[in-house]
C-alpha cells in the first residue's frame, strides 16, 4: 500500500489514462447492457407478463396441420389441440392466444359499426395511426386485461397516445371498429406496443378462415406440484404440439435471436477488450518498473509483497474507473431511457461493472505475474 | 533450515544504533566481533557458471573472508576479476557452487530463497552502483520504505521509522531535502540517500557496489569518507567494491581480487 499509493499519486497522468479507458469501456458496456435488456423487453414483454400471470409453457402447433414449429409467425393452435392439452394430468389452464401485427387507426369521432363490427371509416376523422401488436385472448383468462369483452380493445399507453384515443373512443383495424375499453401500462411484442382484443375479435381482425384455429399459440399453466417437463412431454404427445418454457420461446420471435445475439456478442467483445487493455497497460508498466522491482527485491521485499503492491495498484485504478464509468452510464442511461428502449436495473449496471472489475483484476494478475520472474540481481551492477 | 534470530530487528526503527556488543566489536583491523563471530564470514566460496560455449567459468575460486563489525573493507581488482560476483553471493542474490556465507552467525547459503530475501532485508544493507531510488518516493520515504518491506514490523515500528529516516538524512546533510523526490536531487545527494537507505535496518553487513562510478573526484572522496564514518557509527561490517584506489585512505583494509582469487584477506 505504501508504495502503490505513492506511485498512483506520482504517475497521476498515466494512471488517469488507464482509469479513463476503463471508465469508457464500462460506460459502453453498461449502456449496451441497458439497451440489450431494453430491446429484449420490447420483444418479449407480453410473454413475460403472461409468465408472471401464471403461464408456465408456451405451446406451438403447425400451419394447417403440419409439423409443429417454434415460430410465432407460423404456429397455429386448434380447438382439438387445446382440448387434448386440457385433458393432460397436471395442466391447470390452457389458453389459446393470438399474436399478430397490424395497423390501428384512432377515430376522432364515433362511427356506427354493423352487427359484425364492420364500418366504413374512409371518411371518418382520424386521431392518429399506429402499428399495434394484436393479442387475442379469452376474456376473463388470467393473462387477459380486466374489462375486456367482445367488440372492445384494451390499449397500451403509448399506443393510445400515438392513435390519439382514450377509454371510450373507437379505433379501426382491417375494416372492424372496436371500442377502447381501457388504457393500461405498456406491454410489448416484437418491438410493437400491444393491443388486447377478445380471441373472437382477433380471428376476425386477422382474417382467420378456419374456425378450428383458435390462435397462434397456447399458454399452459401447470398445476402446483406437477412436473412441468413431464406435463410438457405428455401434452406434446397428446396434441402433436411443441411446448417449451417461456424464456425458451423467445427464440420463436422473429429476429429475436439475431438481435439479442449481436448485442450479446458486442458485450462479450467489450469484456474481452477491457481485460486486454488492463493486461497491456499493466504489462508495459511492469516492464518499465523492472529495475525498481529488482531494487525492491534486493532491499528485502518478498515476491508476495511486490505482487500485492502491484495488484493493489491495478485494483485501485480499476475500481475508480469502473465506479466513474458506471455513474456516468447510469446518468446517460436515465436520459436515454426517454428516447430508446433502455432498462436501468442492477442487472444492467452493477453486473457489467462487476464483470469489468473481475476481468480487469484477472488481467492485472496476469500482467503483474511477471514481477515474480524479475531477478533482484538486476539492481546490482547496472545492467 | 537455519533459524533466523529476528528479535533485534523489530526494534531497529526505534533504536537507531546497533546493539552494544556489535558496536564494542568495531575496530579498524578486527576480523571478529565479540564472541568470536564475524559479521560476515565467507568460506571456500566457489562460483561457476557456463559461458554458453560449453565451458565452465569460475568467477570465484575458493574465496574465504571474515569481516568484523565496524570495519570498512575495500575490494579492488580488474574488471571481470569476480568482485561483483562476491558481492552478489554475499548479498544472497546468487547461490554459490560451493562454500558458505554466514551473516551475523546465520548461514545464508543454507537458506531457501524466501528466507534469504528476509535475511537480506534484516541484516544486509546493499548500496547499489546506481542509486536506484524509486521515482515516486521522497528522500525520507525511500528510507521509510524499508520498514514497510519488513512483514514483522508493527504499525508503531513503521511510524517510528520516520524518525530514524530523518536522523540518517541529517547525518548526511540531507534533512533539508527530505521531502524531495530523486529528480529534484543532485547525483551526489542521490548517492547519499542510496547509502543511508541501506543503513535503515541497522544491517550487520553493508555491501557497497562501486558507489563512486557516476561521481566526480570531489564527490567520490566525500562519499567514501561518509561510508567510513557511517560504518563506524552504525557498527556495520562494510565491504565496498571499487575501482577508485586513490580514495582508499578512509578504509581499514584493502583486498584485491584477481581471476576469482582473493589476496590480502
Amino acid at each position: 500500500m505504501f508504495l502503490a499509493l505513492r506511485d498512483l499519486r506520482f504517475a497521476t497522468g498515466r494512471f488517469s489514462l488507464m482509469g479513463a479507458v476503463v471508465a469508457l469501456i464500462t460506460v459502453l458496456l453498461v449502456m449496451l447492457s441497458g439497451l440489450t435488456a431494453g430491446l429484449g423487453h420490447q420483444n418479449t414483454a407480453v410473454l413475460d407478463d403472461a409468465e408472471a400471470a401464471g403461464a408456465d409453457l408456451v405451446v406451438f402447433g403447425g400451419t394447417a396441420g403440419q409439423k409443429p414449429t417454434a415460430s410465432f409467425t407460423q404456429s397455429e393452435i386448434t380447438a382439438a389441440q387445446r382440448d387434448a392439452w386440457a385433458g393432460v394430468d397436471g395442466v391447470a389452464a390452457v389458453d389459446p392466444v393470438g399474436l399478430s401485427q397490424g395497423r390501428l387507426v384512432g377515430l376522432a369521432s364515433d362511427v356506427t359499426p354493423d352487427a359484425e363490427g364492420r364500418a366504413d371509416t374512409s371518411g371518418a376523422d382520424v386521431g392518429g395511426v399506429a402499428t399495434a401488436a394484436f393479442v387475442g385472448v379469452e376474456p376473463g383468462a388470467v393473462h387477459a386485461p380486466a374489462g375486456l369483452g367482445d367488440g372492445e380493445i384494451v390499449l397500451s399507453e403509448s399506443l393510445a397516445e400515438e392513435a390519439g384515443v382514450a377509454a371510450g373512443d373507437q379505433v379501426a383495424s382491417s375494416g372492424f371498429v372496436l371500442t377502447v375499453a381501457g388504457v393500461v401500462a405498456d406491454s410489448w411484442y416484437s418491438h410493437t406496443p400491444v393491443a388486447w382484443t377478445s380471441r373472437e375479435d382477433w380471428t376476425a381482425l386477422t382474417h382467420v378462415a378456419d374456425d378450428e384455429v383458435l390462435g397462434t399459440a397456447a399458454l399452459v399453466g401447470v398445476a402446483d406440484g406437477a412436473d412441468a417437463w413431464a406435463v410438457s412431454a405428455a401434452g406434446d404427445a397428446a396434441a402433436g404440439t411443441l411446448a417449451m418454457n417461456v424464456p425458451d420461446s423467445y427464440d420463436a420471435l422473429p429476429a429475436y435471436s439475431s438481435e439479442n445475439g449481436s448485442l450479446t456478442m458486442m458485450q462479450g467483445f467489450l469484456y474481452g477488450i477491457s481485460a486486454l487493455v488492463v493486461v497491456a497497460f499493466l504489462s508495459i508498466w511492469t516492464i518499465q518498473r523492472t529495475r525498481e522491482i529488482a531494487t525492491l527485491k534486493a532491499l528485502g521485499a518478498s515476491t508476495g509483497w511486490v505482487l500485492r503492491d502491484a495488484l493493489l495498484q491495478g485494483g485501485i485504478v480499476l475500481a475508480l474507473g469502473v465506479t466513474v464509468g458506471t455513474a456516468v452510464a447510469v446518468g446517460a442511461g436515465a436520459l436515454a431511457a426517454g428516447a430508446v428502449p433502455f432498462v436501468l436495473d442492477l442487472g444492467t449496471t452493477v453486473l457489467p461493472a462487476l464483470g469489468v472489475l473481475a476481468l480487469g483484476l484477472a488481467g492485472s494478475a496476469l500482467a503483474v505475474a511477471r514481477v515474480t520472474r524479475i531477478d533482484p540481481l538486476i539492481a546490482l551492477g547496472g545492467n | 533450515m537455519t533459524a533466523i534470530d529476528r528479535t533485534p530487528d523489530l526494534s531497529v526503527y526505534r533504536r537507531p544504533h546497533h546493539d552494544a556488543d556489535r558496536t564494542a566489536a568495531a575496530g579498524p583491523a578486527g576480523a571478529e566481533g565479540t564472541g568470536g563471530s564475524p559479521a560476515l564470514s565467507v568460506r571456500d566460496l566457489v562460483l561457476e557458471y557456463p559461458d554458453g560455449e560449453g565451458r565452465t567459468l569460475r568467477a570465484l575460486d575458493e574465496v574465504s573472508l571474515d569481516l568484523a563489525a565496524g570495519t570498512f573493507t575495500a575490494l579492488t581488482g580488474p574488471s571481470g576479476s569476480g568482485k561483483s560476483s562476491l558481492l552478489a553471493v554475499a548479498a544472497g542474490l546468487v547461490s554459490p557452487t560451493s562454500g558458505t556465507v554466514h551473516v551475523a552467525g546465520t548461514e545464508l547459503t543454507a537458506l531457501p530463497r524466501a528466507e534469504r530475501t528476509r535475511l537480506r532485508g534484516d541484516r544486509i544493507g546493499v548500496v547499489f552502483q546506481q542509486p536506484n531510488l524509486l521515482p515516486s518516493l521522497t528522500a525520507r520515504e525511500q528510507l521509510e520504505l524499508t520498514a514497510h518491506l519488513d512483514r514483522d514490523a508493527s504499525r508503531a515500528d513503521r511510524r517510528a521509522s520516520g524518525a530514524r529516516a530523518l536522523n540518517l538524512l541529517e547525518r548526511v546533510d540531507l534533512a533539508a531535502h527530505a521531502d524531495k523526490r530523486p529528480h529534484q536531487l543532485s547525483g551526489g545527494q542521490r548517492q547519499r540517500v542510496n547509502i543511508v537507505r541501506a543503513l535503515m535496518s541497522s544491517p550487520s553487513v553493508l555491501l557497497v557496489d562501486e558507489p563512486t562510478s557516476a561521481l566526480d573526484r570531489e564527490r567520490s572522496a566525500a562519499v567514501i569518507e561518509l561510508l567510513g564514518t557511517l560504518t563506524r557509527e552504525e557498527g556495520a561490517a562494510t565491504l565496498m567494491v571499487t575501482h577508485d584506489v586513490e580514495f582508499l585512505a578512509a578504509v581499514d583494509r584493502t583486498l584485491t581480487m584477481v581471476d576469482g582469487r582473493l589476496s590480502g584477506a
